[in-house]
């Protein structure tokens, strides 16, 4: 792969739903830069199931959290829908990702001392949602992911695959139009995961664009295509 | 490091205090086996005013006391402030009159020459006197060439000379500057007059109630007068009566200090705790590894005691330098100064201190770390998060250090308040611009009050002649002089004999017709006196309005009659009401009774002046000093001083009060602050990644500051309240230092809760602050 610009790919649809050219993330080091991110460029359309696969350090998460606006220290093209993220505020662009973005990290990160349903109830509260509604949205996610009998127990009294479950519907609770999920079976046994990654299929199919990451071959099958990261570059 | 800076400030002050109780309030008088010391006198049944014995009553029980085997006499009045000329310079020393044997009976020896002795107290011995210990060094300069030195007492002109030194911290009576004997000191036909207390030493297996039990037999006696026999014998332990007015300050220092202390040690505890949940894994690895839990106990222990044992080390140096301070900024008044020092008590204090914190902070943080369970703590999900029964603990603890921090603060808030109150007391007299001079008098050559009245007519005009003096008038007393006042109990025209029994002291003045107008005191009812009310022409006095309001109430007091006198013979005629004032006493306006002075019927003329003067008063001084000399030789001008200095005196205890525990307060709220700051710290670096979780959800930077704002919050509230219930109930120990204020005084309770509250929020705010720098992506990273 030569170091010269890649041309900008042709967009498979008219107007992808998310798009990234060039983008490129690096560090300082003692005798130069160290590239994490190189000359990536994709584009994701609306419903699109992706996979993002690589060796350790390819940088696979780093892309995720560019794309879920958790990381602002990067050069490039970025646009989501109708908005230029790279020419956003640090602050314009954390009200993009609250909007439009839902996270499913692969340690769960549930909140130890909030019940289930206290830990569905936090991404609404972050977004003005009045009390009223955000009950009715607890309460409808813990019936549509079945763990209304849960709903007052504590994270360290489920299994892996609950916790899991339980970050998964805290991530589609305010109903994002992009799923971004950073290895969400890693900790779970194979029964577990295949239940995570089928409930991604149905969210899928329900119109949810899902960008996972993932070492799992298996977990790939259930996207509509993989990209390969390695060593920060983007592989055919 | 935060927690041997914390253990320092909390243990150096606190042995500070206790450093300066031991000085001022606790330690031992360098006198024999002091708790077998009693000092007795006579007291009439539900009355607050003690009967002195007369000087003959007083020889005659002691010779008849079996409860005491040794007696000696003290006058009753303590220590006066007498004119004293030493060469050329005259001025005022406190003396003490005492038996020739109070001394032996005390068991005390000087530290330079001898005591009084039994032949000392001799009419017609020679005049000798023994100096303290605090006046051989403030105005000899501690000289040990200064026996045999003569100091002449102005009055008459008689010297006496120096025998002896006592030891230093021999304060009684309090105050006293000399002793010498009473039969050398005042003539025979004077003796009549000298009312004295009893101190001795109880019999071996005697009680102070068996001593107390035997004056009231004596008081009972065939031999008495009938008035005498409704009296009751009351009396202290020396030690006692010598710390009973500083006992409810003490009382409020040592809860004080002892509240400070835990703070620290709640503060302490907590660092620790946080820093040994931050050691779960170290701990866990170690279990693997095979130490047993007694082992990993006596570890954090050996651990914490190094802290400990640098804390009070560094403590020590903190409670030096605290005491420096006290020393130099302490209010005028304050006595005993140069006895405070780091002695071998204060150490003993601050290792034992130091000790009990050790176990106190080192034990429960050892005993909950060292229930770790291995196999959680070595898993990597629970390194940074710590439990939430730990967290808890620590935020339990913060509330309580901000709790305690309120309970002294509003102590503190309180003692201001009081003192804020009593220096804005209304005097119901113009200070400003005042001068009161206290005059010494020859009595070898003015031996009776006439003489010496008609010495004060002659130099009044001259005085007023001075440029600069508008107003003067004798006066009996300096201001706030207590016992060195005159007081007297008129009788009303048409008074029973129970009615008479139970009219009050009243503060008695003789004063010229300019007195009201030099004090600015209005005449509210009436006139004052005139150049007309002279020896001769009907008896008047002015009154204030308690007075007349006790005597007269609803009735007009003008033209009504008093009676005074042995006998109750003496009629005169109120022709005048003015307020009650506070020159005699801060806390409380006295009623009061106002003589004039060409109408005097007292054997004893007033040796004070209260002079009104245009400019600063300093600078009439030297003036009235020369006119003094020139128009009345036999008169000698011994002090003079604006009004303002003498309110240092009564001033001089609240200011204290008010200056340890300002101190106490700032050190006790900022240890809260640093246990709240420290909480919160830990929190936010505990809870990192959670943080960062929260922030991936959505939440922006004001919703995390707002988080742990909120949390800091919560613990200062839920603190407070616990605060105010314990303020509540140990405010009202405060009772007798507090002056028109109440223990639970809403207006201070209130600010010094907004005062913590607004504390605990800046405390919380570099660590919101710091949740702004959390990256989400390196929390969520990090293990």
């Amino acid at each position: 792969m030569s170091d010269a610009a890649r041309p900008r790919p042709q967009p498979l649809t008219p107007s992808p739903f998310l798009s990234v050219h060039n983008l490129e993330k690096s560090f300082p080091q003692a005798d130069g830069r160290v590239f994490v991110l190189r000359q990536i460029s994709l584009d994701v359309a609306p419903g699109d199931f992706v996979t993002i696969m690589g060796p350790s350090g390819a940088g696979k998460s780093t892309l995720l959290s560019v794309l879920g606006m958790l990381d602002g220290e990067w050069t490039g093209e970025y646009r989501l829908l109708e908005h230029d993220v790279h020419a956003l505020k640090h602050k314009e662009r954390i009200a993009l990702g609250k909007r439009y973005v839902g996270f499913v990290f692969q340690q769960y990160h549930l909140i130890d001392d909030l019940t289930v349903a206290e830990n569905l109830a936090m991404p609404l509260s972050y977004r003005d949602v009045k009390a009223e509604a955000r009950e009715s949205a607890v309460a409808d996610t813990l019936d549509r992911f079945g763990m209304v009998a849960k709903k007052n127990l504590y994270p360290r009294q489920l299994s892996g695959g609950q916790q899991q479950l339980v970050g998964v519907a805290r991530a589609v609770i305010h109903k994002p139009a992009l799923l971004l999920a950073d290895e969400p079976t890693g900790n779970l046994h194979s029964d577990q995961g295949r239940e995570i990654m089928e409930l991604f299929r149905e969210l899928n199919t329900g119109g949810t664009t899902i960008v996972q990451v993932t070492h799992s071959e298996e977990n790939a099958t259930f996207g509509k295509r993989v990209v390969q990261l390695r060593d920060g570059w983007i592989v055919d | 490091m935060t927690a041997i800076l914390t253990l320092a400030l909390g243990i150096g002050l606190a042995t500070a205090v206790f450093t300066v109780a031991d000085a001022l309030l606790l330690r031992r008088l360098p006198v024999q086996d002091q708790d077998r010391l009693v000092v007795l006198w006579g007291q009439m049944p539900e009355r607050d005013f003690a009967y002195p014995l007369g000087f003959d009553d007083a020889r005659d029980f002691a010779r008849r006391s079996r409860s005491l085997e040794r007696v000696a006499t003290v006058a009753s009045w303590g220590a006066a402030p007498l004119p004293i000329r030493d060469a050329d310079q005259i001025s005022r020393l406190r003396r003490a009159l005492v038996s020739g044997e109070f001394f032996d009976v005390l068991g005390v020896r000087p530290v330079l020459g001898r005591a009084l002795r039994a032949s000392d107290d001799v009419y017609g011995a020679a005049p000798v006197m023994v100096l303290s210990y605090a006046a051989w060094q403030q105005r000899f300069g501690g000289d040990t060439s200064v026996l045999g030195r003569q100091l002449v007492m102005y009055e008459n002109g008689v010297p006496f000379t120096i025998v002896g030194v006592m030891p230093q911290g021999l304060d009684y009576p309090r105050g006293t500057d000399f002793w010498t004997s009473v039969s050398v000191a005042i003539p025979p036909t004077g003796l009549p007059f000298v009312s004295l207390h009893v101190i001795g030493r109880l019999a071996p297996r005697a009680t102070i109630t068996d001593a107390r039990a035997e004056m009231t037999t004596f008081f009972g006696r065939a031999a008495a007068s009938p008035w005498e026999h409704d009296l009751r014998g009351v009396g202290q332990t020396l030690p006692r009566l010598v710390l009973g007015d500083v006992r409810p300050a003490l009382f409020v220092f040592a809860a004080a200090s002892g509240l400070l202390l835990l703070i620290t040690c709640i503060n302490v505890a907590s660092l620790l705790l946080v820093r040994g949940v931050g050691r779960f894994r170290e701990i866990a690895v170690r279990s693997a590894l095979g130490a047993g839990r007694g082992r990993l106990i006596v570890q954090l222990l050996i651990e914490n005691g190094i802290l400990a044992v640098a804390g009070g080390a560094l403590g020590i140096v903190v409670a030096a330098a605290a005491l420096q301070s006290f020393i130099a900024f302490a209010p005028p008044g304050v006595p005993r100064l140069d006895e405070i020092h780091l002695n071998v008590t204060a150490l003993a204090g601050a290792v034992g201190i130091a000790g009990v914190a050790m176990l106190f902070f080192g034990l429960a943080p050892a005993v909950m770390t060292s229930h770790v369970e291995l196999q959680r703590a070595l898993r990597s999900d629970t390194r940074q998060s710590g439990s939430r029964r730990s967290r808890l603990a620590t935020e339990g603890l913060v509330a309580g250090q901000v709790a305690l921090a309120l309970v002294v603060l509003s102590a503190a808030g309180l003692i201001a308040k009081s003192l804020v109150k009593l220096e804005r007391a209304e005097l119901s007299l113009e200070p400003s611009s005042l001068l009161i001079g206290e005059l010494a008098v020859r009595y070898d050559q003015h031996d009776n009050a006439t003489k010496q009245r008609a010495l004060l007519e002659r130099l009044l005009p001259q005085l007023q002649m001075i440029p600069g003096v508008r107003g003067v008038s004798p006066v009996v007393a300096v201001p706030f002089a207590g016992s060195a006042a005159w007081d007297g109990r008129p009788a009303a025209d048409g008074q029973s004999a129970e009615q008479i029994a139970a009219n009050p002291m009243l503060n008695m003045d003789v004063v010229a017709p300019d007195y009201f107008k030099t004090l600015v005191i209005p005449v509210l009812r009436g006139r004052g006196f005139s150049d007309a009310d002279r020896e001769g022409t009907p008896a008047v006095v002015v009154v204030s309005q308690s007075a007349a309001r006790h005597y007269w109430s609803g009735g007009d007091p003008i033209g009504k009659r008093v009676r005074m006198g042995a006998e109750l013979e003496r009629t005169l005629t109120v022709i005048g009401v003015v307020p009650d004032t506070r020159y005699r006493d801060l806390r409380e306006a006295r009623p009061s009774i106002y003589f004039p002075l060409r109408q005097s019927f007292f054997p004893f003329a007033p040796m004070a002046l209260a002079i009104r003067t245009s400019g600063p008063p300093a600078a009439q001084v030297a003036a009235i000093r020369r006119v003094i000399s020139e128009t009345a030789p036999g008169f000698a001008l011994t002090s003079a001083a604006p009004f303002e200095t003498f309110l240092d005196g009564p001033l001089a205890q609240p200011r204290l009060n008010a200056l340890l525990l300002a101190v106490f307060a700032c050190a006790a709220v900022v240890l809260a602050a640093v246990g709240l700051f420290g909480a919160m710290a830990t929190m936010v670096r505990q809870r990192t990644r959670e943080l960062g979780v929260r922030m991936a959800l959505g939440a922006n930077a004001g919703d995390l500051r707002r988080m742990v704002m909120g949390r800091g919050l919560t613990i200062a509230a839920i603190g407070s309240a616990l605060g105010l219930f314990g303020a509540l109930l140990a405010n009202r120990l405060l009772r007798g230092l507090l002056y028109d204020v109440t223990p639970t005084d809403l207006a201070t309770l209130v600010a010094v809760t907004v005062i913590l509250i607004v504390v605990s929020a800046l405390a919380s705010l570099i660590p919101a602050r710091a949740t702004t720098r959390i990256d989400p992506v390196v929390a969520l990273r990090a293990e």
